[in-house]
């Protein structure tokens, strides 16, 4: 007894007042089934993180050791700092920021208004513009490469962060206004009224009593804004070449050469990348969280 | 405090006549009440005064003044929904202090107010709390409580009680009787429920198919309906009708209802002089029915007991369906047959062709 008494499964058992030979009873083996699951679905998902995270630990000598370590013998913050100092990822990483942050702001700002106007207002052809603008969100982006390099380079904002502003508005804009749209569509028009019938203008209303309430809309939108800008690869490769606009993504893909890979830095220069997205991913999925469950209306 | 005329009103949705042309006058400080079944265009009538739909023909008239090209908030009223609309973000204290605040009401008015409504309406303890936080009545409470700190001159109601449990909506039924004694603003209240319509109104406007169909005090349209439909859908349950054949006899005049023949009291004969041969039916409520053995014979069909009396569905000369309205401790059972008499002095006689009531007394 005592020394089942000493393993977990042994004190989880005489916890459940069981004899070594019973059965788990049918509630305790589908938890375990459960928790079985969960935790494979959260090593996959985690994985290839903490794989770029040891190795952008490890030296450059020991990325490339067989067996495989998955704890680096030597921990070093070295391949941060070369990344830093001697490339300009300094820049990359503001070249990101401002690409992002500045599609984020725009989108949620036109997303929620024009959102507004398709969930509220009937006007001539609202039905067709709304499918227009979703419907050009369904042309695969890699169709649209060659004309927006051509655009691009004829407006003269090649290698500019305005040219990947605009793409990545360009295709992020449709989903803004969309989700948008739905959102406003589950709040109640009374509300809208109700703010009328208090003194307020249809504008008012929708500054002061609607948008307060569209924050989780708003926090979804944002989250799809800024992490499909900060990850998007393919266009910002094609529209830019050089530190002025190239952003992390196409940064990373730099340590990539012909005849070889330095993986060590690639994984530094990656952690450095999937940070912000991973932060501003749970700062707002919180944010969601607390927002959707707000009660409203009685109906 | 203020009247409200409606005149020619017109609201149409592109083909659709929402309102067809209604005139309306609703005193100072009157309780006014808009009934009528679903699409009658009572919330419509509603919602243009409120100034939440413009008008496409005729006028509304606040306080004298024409107010058609005035938007909801240039115009001095407060609104009830029937979902409340309590924002969800704010507190019940935010809630109450937003219209005034949005009309520019100094801070300790402001405080002044929300305190005295939520005294007089009981919620004084919800104040921090959010919408989410309270039940259905509570909310409905705070929902009233956001208008009366606007003191505004006219209170629109839009079916506010309808999604209270029965017994709550009798409650706040009282208390909406109470509170208007209490403030004496100009109400305006639409429902489709005539037993609110009857306990709330000191004027009630009976509407249907965009047209208002009877105004006035809901005691004299229950009794003198102009038409059909008011008298069908004033009272629970509602007026039989039974059609025949008027024909002369003996002097006196009797309708021919599937060969059992009703005689037509002395004091209805002027209004029904000229119709002999012609169809006309004969209104009569469920309590104006009594049971008698020497009436007209009539089969039980069905027993409804309702505790402060039994409502019978009973079959009348054969073909024809009618409900009684008797003293529950009535003997009767399913299958009886029985003898019917009808109270001579509250009958109602209708044109079946246009509905019109025949023997209607006037205003």
């Amino acid at each position: 007894m005592s020394t089942t008494n000493d393993t977990l499964v042994g004190r989880v058992r005489s916890h459940l007042g069981l004899s070594t030979d019973e059965e788990w009873p049918a509630v305790v083996r589908e938890r375990l089934f459960a928790y079985a699951v969960l935790v494979l679905y959260v090593v996959v998902v985690w994985f290839p993180i903490y794989y770029i995270f040891i190795t952008s630990l490890k030296t450059s000598g020991e990325v490339l050791n067989t067996p495989v370590t998955f704890f680096p013998h030597t921990a070093t913050i070295q391949n941060y700092v070369d990344i830093f100092a001697n490339r300009p990822f300094a820049t990359y990483t503001m070249n990101s920021l401002v690409v992002a942050v500045t599609t984020t702001v725009i989108c949620v700002t036109l997303g929620t208004i024009s959102g507004y106007t398709f969930s509220r207002f009937t006007f001539l052809g609202n039905k067709s513009l709304l499918l227009s603008i979703v419907g050009a969100r369904m042309i695969p982006p890699i169709a649209l490469i060659v004309p927006f390099f051509d655009i691009m380079a004829g407006l003269g904002i090649y290698n500019t962060q305005i040219a990947l502003i605009l793409t990545y508005t360009f295709f992020n804009l449709p989903f803004a206004v969309w989700i948008m749209k739905n959102f406003f569509d589950g709040v109640p028009e009374s509300l809208d009224e109700q703010a009328q019938i208090d003194g307020c203008s249809r504008w008012e209303g929708f500054v002061k009593v609607i948008l307060p309430m569209a924050k989780p809309g708003i926090a979804a939108t944002a989250i799809l804004a800024f992490i499909f800008s900060w990850n998007e690869f393919v266009f910002a490769l094609v529209l830019t070449s050089s530190e002025a606009a190239q952003t992390l993504p196409v940064a990373v893909s730099l340590f990539v050469a012909d005849d070889f890979v330095d993986w060590a830095h690639l994984a530094a220069g990656g952690m450095i990348a999937a940070l912000p997205g991973i932060l501003f991913g749970l700062f707002f999925q919180r944010y969601i969280v607390s927002g959707l469950t707000q009660g409203a209306v009685k109906e | 405090m203020a009247a409200v005329t409606l005149n020619e009103l017109v609201k149409r949705y592109d083909d659709v006549v929402a309102v067809d042309g209604i005139d309306l006058e609703i005193p100072d400080e009157s309780f006014t009440v808009l009934v009528g079944p679903s699409g009658c265009g009572k919330s419509t009538t509603l919602r243009t005064i409120a100034g939440l739909e413009r008008v496409s023909d005729g006028e509304v008239r606040l306080a004298d003044e024409v107010v058609n090209d005035k938007r909801a908030y240039e115009r001095d009223i407060a609104m009830v929904f029937q979902n409340y609309a309590l924002y969800p973000h704010k507190t019940v204290r935010g809630n109450m202090r937003f219209g005034l605040e949005q009309h520019g009401i100094e801070g300790d008015v402001i405080e002044e107010r929300v305190s005295n409504a939520a005294d007089l309406l009981q919620i004084t303890d919800l104040l921090d709390r959010t919408p989410s936080e309270l039940s259905g009545g509570q909310q409905q409470r705070v929902a009233l409580g956001r208008a009366i700190v606007r003191e505004p001159e006219v209170f629109l109601m839009d079916e506010p009680l309808s999604n209270l449990d029965a017994k709550l909506r009798v409650q706040m039924r009282a208390e909406l009787n109470k509170l208007h004694e209490t403030l004496s603003t100009t109400t305006v209240y639409v429902t489709h429920d005539q037993v609110e319509a009857m306990t709330l109104a000191d004027q009630i406007a009976v509407m249907d198919d965009g047209e208002i169909q009877q105004v006035g005090a809901p005691t004299f349209v229950y009794e003198n309906p102009r038409n059909q439909f008011v008298a069908d859908f004033l009272g629970s349950p509602s007026m039989n009708f039974l059609t025949g054949e008027l024909t002369e006899c003996d002097g006196g005049r009797v309708i021919d209802i599937d060969g059992v023949d009703h005689e037509v009291p002395e004091a209805y004969a002027d209004a029904l002089a000229g119709r002999t041969g012609e169809e006309v039916t004969l209104g009569v409520r469920p309590e104006n029915v009594t049971l008698d053995p020497s009436g007209y014979p009539a089969e039980v069909t069905v027993v409804e007991p309702q505790g402060e009396k039994i409502i019978l569905e009973l079959a009348f000369a054969g073909e024809q369906q009618m409900k009684a309205s008797v003293d529950p401790s009535t003997e009767v059972s399913r299958g009886d047959d029985v003898g019917v008499t009808f109270e001579r002095d509250r009958l109602h006689y209708f044109d079946p062709r246009t509905g019109a009531c025949i023997t209607f007394a006037g205003e």
